[in-house]
């Protein structure tokens, strides 16, 4: 077994090291540069925390979420398994629950008090009807010069009854409305990003906003 | 409990093999600093360190040690050339036992998205030039992935969980070898610009050879935008 030898190293007298008793003393250096280099680091980093704007999404119990969006789901979902989400951005904060329920995919906002704002339904964008999906790539296309849907969900606003029944059966016979939310590749003169449009019952595009992408450095690197 | 499964799996993909030839481990601090110029250009740069806590041969005594072994900085220069593609090329310096290595760099990465997992493809080439050693050409792929502990996306102040296995095959004055590393980690995300990633990773070098060494390191990295 090696000798161990504790020293003190000579630029940081509070730091103390565990020593093997071959090692030249240059190395120290190495260390304390890269220990030094990390500390820095440390305090940029928090300085870059500190401006990094409010918008998250995160898990929360079942317990956290008002009674009223509780039963409007255990209404509409009997048997369906639910994950509930916090959202916080600059806007506020709301509750999201996300529903699979064979075959679909339903995301559905509540306010932090359980009133609901809209139902989300995930969709195949080719199995649209066929005159609002013409409109709708009508647009794309002038804008792009190449583009691809990866994503499309249909968005319905309406009374608590009214979204009870779309959920259920498809249909209602009370007043709601409805939009597109599509979700794209595009690449335009400006080069290629991801984005997100809005459209109407119509097809027309009501707003439109590039997708940031997180960086995934640590991915490659 | 499946992910914990698979991660256990790919870290530890030869445990058996792990009484056989040489051994080392220790820790590898790493700090990545990455700097974007406009859209499409980035360099990402990587100060690495590796500290040994052990080492030994196959039937030797258990050798511990607080041994500082080698440094590398490595700067790789890439441009997106799609959403989701980049190309690069780069250069490493390292310094061990008073040597210097030098290594010529060239990349591919895509990264693509599956559920709410993030998954990354590498695939580099490499050359290592060394005073009085044949060239080393070296082909490589590595896979990568995160997935968010908290919700559908890694959010600031959130944990994760990511990994990624990456293949080395090695020619070096005619002969062959393979390598293979698989790497396990709980990553924090402090910021879009910020993250810490630490967890155990696994290598086993020299495959088809005479004799392998075995290494597992305890990962210690920093990521930093700018």
């Amino acid at each position: 077994m090696p000798q161990f030898i504790l020293k003190f190293v000579p630029l940081g007298k509070a730091l103390t090291t565990l020593k093997h008793d071959k090692m030249p003393t240059t190395e120290h250096t190495y260390i304390i540069v890269f220990f030094a280099t990390t500390i820095l680091s440390l305090f940029m980093c928090i300085n870059l925390f500190a401006q990094e704007k409010l918008e998250r999404e995160y898990r929360i119990p079942e317990q956290q979420v008002p009674q009223i969006a509780l039963d409007f789901i255990n209404k509409s979902f009997p048997d369906a398994k639910i994950r509930w989400y916090g959202e916080e951005s600059l806007t506020g904060k709301t509750i999201e629950a996300k529903i699979k329920s064979k075959p679909n995919f339903f995301s559905i906002e509540f306010d932090t008090l359980g009133n609901l704002q809209d139902v989300e339904l995930l969709i195949d964008f080719d199995r649209i009807e066929p005159s609002l999906k013409a409109t709708i790539e009508q647009q794309l296309e002038e804008q792009f010069i190449r583009h691809h849907i990866t994503r499309s969900q249909v968005q319905w606003r309406g009374s608590n009854q009214a979204l009870h029944e779309l959920i259920t059966n498809g249909e209602t016979s009370l007043p709601y409305t409805t939009r597109y939310e599509i979700i794209l590749r595009g690449k335009s003169d400006k080069g290629n990003d991801f984005y997100e449009f809005l459209s109407d019952d119509k097809g027309e595009i009501i707003r439109s906003s590039i997708v940031v992408q997180r960086n995934t450095n640590n991915l490659f690197y | 409990m499946k992910a914990v499964i698979m991660v256990l799996c790919l870290v530890f993909p030869c445990v058996e093999a792990l009484a056989q030839n040489g051994y080392k481990g220790g820790i590898l601090f790493q700090l990545k600093p990455d700097f974007s110029f406009g859209k499409d250009w980035k360099l990402n740069t990587k100060l690495e360190s590796r500290q040994l806590l052990f080492e030994g041969l196959n039937k030797d005594p258990f050798h511990t040690m607080f041994q500082y072994e080698r440094s590398d900085l490595e700067m790789v220069l890439s441009k997106k050339v799609s959403l989701t593609g980049s190309v690069g090329g780069g250069y490493l310096i390292r310094l061990d036992d008073g040597k210097f290595t030098h290594r010529l760099i060239q990349q591919y990465s895509i990264s693509q998205t599956a559920w709410n997992m993030r998954i990354g493809h590498r695939f580099r080439t490499d050359e290592t030039f060394e005073k009085d050693e044949p060239t080393r050409y070296r082909l490589r792929y590595r896979i990568s992935m995160e997935k968010p502990l908290n919700g559908q996306e890694i959010d600031p102040g959130e944990l994760y969980l990511t990994a990624n296995n990456e293949y080395f095959q090695t020619l070096q004055d005619k002969a062959y070898s393979l390598e293979i590393r698989a790497m396990a980690a709980l990553g924090f995300n402090f910021s879009d610009q910020s993250k810490l990633e630490t967890g155990l990773e696994y290598r086993i070098e020299d495959l088809f050879l005479n004799s392998n060494t075995q290494l597992v390191w305890l990962n210690i990295a920093w990521y930093v935008s700018f």
